[in-house]
């Protein structure tokens, strides 16, 4: 039976819901009549990583990328290319990562394979499809997997199969790697270390911030409140915020308890980064910004203002 | 040193949702008549960093693109900022919708034009929002690629170092050349043209490359209008004071 093979990297970056989300996808594959079988690539740091996974898979081997190979960008497809090209799989399907949007298309390339970067729906219906958002998320893109596709999964987190099993036993290392060879990793100069995959609070800003001096407010006010630091892509633009917090079509989807927009005006394609959020708070000075029609609180006025006064109430409690 | 940069023409990422729609069959994107169309921004990135490199170690830039007629505006926008040849691939208007096609027209229009010491593009076009085709064709010529980089540099002859953004790092990569490297705007700011380059540009022959033909049959692709926007019962703090507003934003926030 044509397989489905769903790879698991692991890092200390890996979240358990990704890992149940593989789980979740493998069901749907079994059935639309796919065989679901995990690969597991386990990256230098794997000490924090999950250690089970979802008891859906019909096999599961674990291979260990070679040292030095970072996020698995640069080889991750070779790697994996000489273990699926004896299984001709009918469909390879990853979590959606900066990593995975470098080695996802490369390895769809060496397979002869279609490729899905930011899948949001893997659905059973007559066949087997996948969707994705395009055209800054305004339209819905159906594929239908009739032929050979890698799928990159960027949706919600799924309920997940709740009976898990014990991650396969490692394997030796891969030897060295060809290709690009990694010198460096520099941590990026993040902005209150929250991320924002999972925060409960978002505060975002936008070009109505101002400036990159002004952004410091942004973060400031984040801080005070526990909240991720999240931007637009006029903010990144700017250069006053790494694009790593862009949130939108182009940059993370998140699903916060509270998104709080600053000086964004709500153009649609960061409105289909936040979809998910249950609460919007936007504050701008332009009451006719369309990000105030998906607001649940909208408050019109000048946004220094607002947290300063918002810094002396928390000063005072 | 010898680069080629790979450009694609988008519709304006701005565009008016009311300007987007299916057709009928759903099998393809209808556009406005008054839609605008732009270059991709990612590749004014890679143009840029493709004429700095040439600024600083001499060669020839290409910029190439695999559209109908209508995209040779934007070669020659490349040709503004520096560029030495332009090239179309000529394609029908249709040919993305075949990713495969695509980037077998396109590594077989490189191979005629001649495999360069570094092929440029932008991280992913605000299309499709992809990051496909780059890849697709580094594979098709045998390359390494990485993308999407914050920064590249000459390390020495052969050889670039480029930085690549991670999830929580900026990670560096010795890469031997030729490689295909897709980049990010955190990269460069891209030039405006000079007076100069503009008039350059307007004489500069369009170069036609026919593309390469490929038996992959496109995969069964359906398009729909998404569901609905939110519905927000909003709650609007206008004419109050800063502290009514802080307290509806804490409140919020639950803090």
């Amino acid at each position: 039976m044509a397989q489905a093979v769903f790879i698991c990297v692991r890092s200390n970056d890996l979240r358990p819901e990704d890992v149940s989300n593989l789980g979740a996808l493998a069901v749907t594959a079994r059935e639309a009549g796919l065989t679901p079988t995990l690969v597991v690539v386990d990256l230098e740091d794997t000490d924090k990583a999950p250690e089970s996974v979802p008891d859906v898979f019909d096999s599961a081997i674990r291979v260990a990328a070679p040292n030095g190979a970072g996020d698995g960008a640069g080889m991750i497809d070779a790697l994996l290319a000489s273990l699926l090209e004896e299984r001709s799989p009918a469909l390879v399907v990853a979590t959606t990562t900066l990593a995975s949007r470098n080695w996802g298309p490369r390895l769809a390339g060496r397979l002869s394979a279609g490729f899905a970067g930011a899948v949001d729906r893997l659905t059973n219906d007559g066949g087997l499809f996948v969707s994705e958002p395009v055209m800054g998320a305004m339209l819905h893109k159906k594929v239908k997997i009739d032929r050979p596709f890698v799928a990159l999964y960027a949706g919600e987190d799924l309920a997940s199969p709740s009976a898990t099993t014990e991650l396969p036993a490692a394997t030796d290392p891969q030897l060295a790697s060809t290709g690009p060879r990694l010198t460096k990793r520099v941590a990026l100069p993040d902005t209150g270390g929250l991320p924002l995959k999972g925060a409960a609070r978002i505060v975002s800003g936008g070009l109505g911030v101002g400036s990159a001096e002004n952004w410091a407010r942004i973060e400031e006010f984040a801080s005070r409140v526990s909240a991720a630091v999240g931007a637009s892509r006029a903010a990144v633009d700017m250069g006053w915020v790494p694009s790593s917090r862009q949130v939108g079509f182009s940059g993370q989807k998140v699903s916060p308890d509270v998104y709080v927009a600053i000086g964004i005006s709500g153009a649609v394609h960061h409105l289909a980064g936040i979809t998910g959020a249950r609460k919007v708070v936007a504050i701008n000075k332009d009451p006719e910004a369309p990000i105030f029609q998906i607001a649940e609180v909208a408050i019109i006025g000048d946004y220094q203002a607002v947290l300063e006064a918002a810094h002396r109430k928390l000063d005072q409690a | 040193m010898n680069i080629l940069v790979l450009i694609k023409k988008v519709a304006d990422p701005n565009l008016p949702s009311q300007f987007v729609s299916v057709a009928a069959d759903g099998r393809s994107i209808e556009l406005h008549s008054a839609a605008q169309f732009t270059i991709n921004q990612y590749d004014l990135n890679a143009v840029e960093a493709a004429i700095a490199l040439k600024e600083a170690r001499g060669g020839t830039v290409i910029v190439m693109t695999a559209d109908d007629a209508s995209a040779d505006t934007y070669l020659r926008r490349a040709v503004s900022m520096g560029a030495d040849r332009a090239v179309r691939v000529d394609s029908a208007a249709g040919a993305y919708r075949d990713p495969e096609a695509l980037a077998t027209a396109i590594a077989g229009a490189i191979r005629e034009v001649g495999i360069p010491d570094l092929i440029l593009a932008g991280r992913q076009a605000s299309d499709t929002d992809a990051g496909h085709i780059p890849h697709a064709v580094a594979v098709k010529l045998g390359l390494a690629s990485l993308s999407p980089l914050v920064s590249l540099e000459v390390a020495r002859d052969g050889v670039v170092v480029a930085g690549r953004l991670s999830d929580n790092s900026i990670d560096e990569y010795e890469v031997d050349l030729p490689a295909v490297l897709c980049v990010s705007n955190e990269l460069n700011k891209p030039r405006m043209p000079s007076l100069k380059g503009v008039m350059q540009s307007k004489k500069l022959p369009i170069e036609t490359v026919a593309a390469a033909v490929s038996d992959s049959k496109p995969f069964d692709v359906t398009y729909a209008k998404k569901d609905g926007t939110r519905q927000a019962n909003t709650v609007t703090y206008d004419k109050c004071s800063d502290d009514e507003k802080a307290a509806a934003l804490l409140a919020a926030l639950g803090v």
